[in-house]
């Protein structure tokens, strides 16, 4: 939840940039059992959001289905477990990154996102920079 | 009159009031209605069936970047 409140001021940081968050709630401890109160939600106010409850963890399994896939590709040395959660995760991708069968490979990622919101402003301008990516 | 109670009775009744009002909190957790900040679309729902609405949404912004995010509510 702390990752919400970190992601607010960068958004907030870059009026009218042309960046869309897709901010993807999941349940992970025991005390998830529903979706994110309207209080939560609020925690990440920028229009430029859209926000998603994923009650079975869909896009984690899919994620790890993709990286165990192709593991170097992502950047790995070996798969990830089957049973791995991806949780308290940011990743940013440029224009242009179009997700297909698999998610593309991001420009940035890492957690947990409260801790760090340096280099994620770094990446997100990086990305903003005409013809920037990595 | 009505029959003392066991000396557990208290303790019992507390537990039973708890157990109730936590399932009562929980029930509302799941149903209440969730607003979203204003300029936002409705929370979507996601599961193995509609993931597909996240990589529409995903690629609909192909020109912007991208920032996701998976985070825990609570």
């Amino acid at each position: 939840m702390r990752g919400a409140s970190a992601l607010q001021p960068l958004l907030d940081a870059l009026p009218g940039a042309r960046v869309r968050a897709l901010v993807v709630w999941e349940p992970v401890i025991w005390s998830d059992v529903a979706p994110p109160t309207s209080s939560v939600l609020a925690l990440v106010r920028d229009a430029r959001a859209i926000q998603y409850w994923d009650v079975d963890r869909a896009l984690s399994r899919d994620i790890v289905r993709a990286v165990n896939a192709a593991p170097a590709r992502y950047g790995f040395d070996a798969p990830l477990d089957e049973k791995f959660i991806v949780w308290d995760v940011v990743a940013v991708f440029p224009p242009g990154a179009v997700w297909e069968r698999d998610l593309p490979v991001p420009v940035f990622y890492d957690g947990p996102v409260a801790y760090r919101t340096e280099p994620l402003e770094r990446a997100v301008s990086r990305a903003l920079a005409p013809g920037g990516a990595s | 009159m009505s029959e003392p109670r066991g000396k557990n009775g208290p303790i019992l009744a507390v537990l039973a009031i708890a157990l109730v009002s936590g399932a009562l909190w929980i029930s509302w957790l799941k149903t209440a209605p969730r607003r979203v900040p204003a300029g936002q679309p409705a929370l979507g729902r996601l599961d193995a069936a509609s993931l597909g609405t996240l990589r529409d949404a995903f690629n609909a912004d192909a020109d912007a970047v991208r920032i996701l995010v998976l985070l825990s509510p609570t």
